[in-house]
């Protein structure tokens, strides 16, 4: 019997982060949290995975970072997109709606 | 190189994810209290979901990849070995350093000595005609000596050679102005220029009409070097009058840049032609017509001849030549056996893109033993460092272990957010 939740697929993280970064800016813990959210827990993101991928995506210049004060009243560092974050959300979009569209064509091939 | 950057910025990134990650932390545990989680149940329910030690790892391998981390690890704790044991330290670099510094000097003598070509257009043509038997005839000078005549019917040889240049270094006294002071010179024929493809700076080079009758060229040309040091550069140098052993002669030009002769050994100040043997050389019999050897020939081959064929297919030629050569004023006269050895005598071409260098030919051995020996003593020195190394491993007894390459930061700080 399989886990309900699933671990979420290698290289969909980066995506997932960019897409809820471009709605607003956000720190970690909200990122996280948001992720939860969203997914209605059936993907399961390891919360210590999140931060490499943040660091990650801020070195490539696709984030970046500024230390603001949060909902609580503390300092945290809010993650933003940029231009080029943008940009790379969008073909990520893109290329992700024609593996997924070629996935089910397969898939309802076989059904037929 | 972001990589570098980020390892000087290394602790103000550590306390930038010590913040972030403590933020995290704080916020998980206040959320899951709330839910009614006792506290210390909560800590330790989010140290588990986070993997701290885990996360930080990760993130650090983002800023800087692993292998160039251990490599800057490595780095710092050899710096560090070193700066403990300075007198250790110091013998080591001074050893490598004298076997380094030797081996590099004496390479640099072989380059300039041995290896170097001539700065000429294609030196590789360049062969040095040198006569193999008795020569009868007496002259002046050393190495490999021949007549002017014989320089002069070889430039009809133009089957094998693009041309045939001749040249002797001399010592001229020079006035320009002043007092007269001994400067090196090299006398030269007319082609001397032209066959080894070197032009002038300012002014012109020697030419053939400079190198007619005798007395026929009263000009001189200098040497860039020469040039500069003597005359400070001086552009209205030309057409100056000069004394060269109280002979008035004209500078007609100076030379390239960086062209000092065509032996490494001897770099003239001045050139001279030929026809000016009277004036350079006081007291010399009629040089131009004579079988006197006072010259060293250099030749430039055709191109796709090489040595061994003009060598061979000059011979018939030069054995027409030596009788020829019998009949010329000067030529002593001989017994019938050194006649016949006279006759015997052949000529000789072997390459010499370095040009004419008795002192190559005098220092190349011992120069190249002097080589050898410097790479046995770079071989030496580092023989004495591995030995050194080897001492310090043993001294420092058999607990000894070497340290792991520690990772930023110390890790024996605790994981802050954790408390």
């Amino acid at each position: 019997m399989p886990s309900p939740r699933f671990p979420i697929p290698q290289g969909t993280l980066d995506m997932l982060i960019l897409q809820i970064l471009s709605l607003e800016p956000a720190h970690g813990y909200g990122i996280a949290q948001r992720l939860e959210q969203i997914s209605r827990s059936v993907v399961q993101v390891n919360q210590g995975s999140l931060y490499p991928a943040l660091h990650r995506l801020q070195q490539k210049g696709l984030l970046r970072a500024e230390w603001k004060e949060s909902e609580t009243g503390r300092e945290a560092k809010f993650y933003s997109l940029t231009q080029a974050g943008r940009r790379q959300l969008a073909f990520e979009k893109n290329s992700w709606a024609r593996l997924s569209g070629a996935v089910r064509l397969i898939f309802e091939e076989g059904s037929r | 190189m972001i990589q570098l950057w980020n390892w000087f910025r290394r602790g103000s990134l550590e306390r930038g994810l010590d913040r972030e990650l403590q933020y995290h932390f704080d916020r998980r545990v206040g959320d899951l209290t709330a839910s009614g989680i006792p506290e210390p149940e909560a800590r330790r329910r989010v140290a588990v979901e986070l993997g701290l030690a885990q996360v930080r790892e990760e993130v650090r391998d983002v800023w800087l990849t692993r292998w160039f981390r251990d490599f800057l690890y490595d780095l710092r704790f050899s710096a560090r070995s070193f700066l403990r044991s300075p007198g250790f330290t110091a013998v080591t670099l001074l050893s490598l350093a004298l076997g380094i510094g030797a081996t590099t000097a004496i390479y640099s003598l072989v380059d300039q000595v041995i290896l170097h070509a001539l700065p000429i257009k294609d030196p590789a043509r360049v062969v040095l005609v040198d006569w193999d038997g008795d020569h009868v005839a007496g002259g002046f000078g050393s190495w490999n000596l021949m007549s002017y005549p014989i320089c002069r019917d070889l430039q009809q040889q133009s089957q094998f050679f693009d041309g045939v240049l001749c040249r002797a270094e001399i010592d001229v006294n020079l006035a320009a102005g002043g007092d007269p002071k001994p400067v090196a010179a090299e006398i030269v024929s007319g082609s001397y220029f032209p066959v080894l493809g070197v032009g002038p700076s300012l002014g012109r080079v020697l030419e053939a009409e400079d190198d007619g009758a005798p007395g026929a060229g009263a000009v001189v040309v200098l040497s860039y070097s020469f040039w500069q040091a003597q005359f400070g550069g001086a552009l209205d140098v030309i057409g100056r009058k000069v004394l060269i052993n109280n002979h008035p002669m004209t500078v007609v030009g100076v030379a390239a840049a960086g062209f000092g002769g065509v032996d490494v050994g001897a770099v003239p100040a001045l050139w001279l032609p030929a026809s000016m043997y009277a004036e350079a050389l006081p007291g010399a019999e009629d040089l131009l017509s004579s079988p006197i050897r006072w010259m060293q020939i250099l030749a430039r081959l055709r191109p796709g001849v090489s040595p061994a064929q003009a060598q061979a297919g000059l011979q018939p030629w030069f054995k027409a030549w030596l009788p020829d050569n019998m009949l010329r004023p000067g030529f002593p006269m001989i017994s019938a056996d050194r006649r016949r050895d006279y006759l015997g005598s052949t000529l000789t071409l072997t390459s010499a893109p370095q040009g004419h260098a008795p002192l190559r030919r005098s220092l190349s051995e011992p120069l190249w033993v002097l080589f050898a020996a410097t790479g046995v003593l770079l071989g030496l020195a580092c023989l004495n460092v591995a030995g050194l190394f080897l001492a310090r491993g043993s001294a420092r007894g058999r607990d000894w272990h070497p340290p792991r390459p520690r990772r930023f930061p110390r890790p024996d700080r605790p994981p802050a957010p954790c408390r």
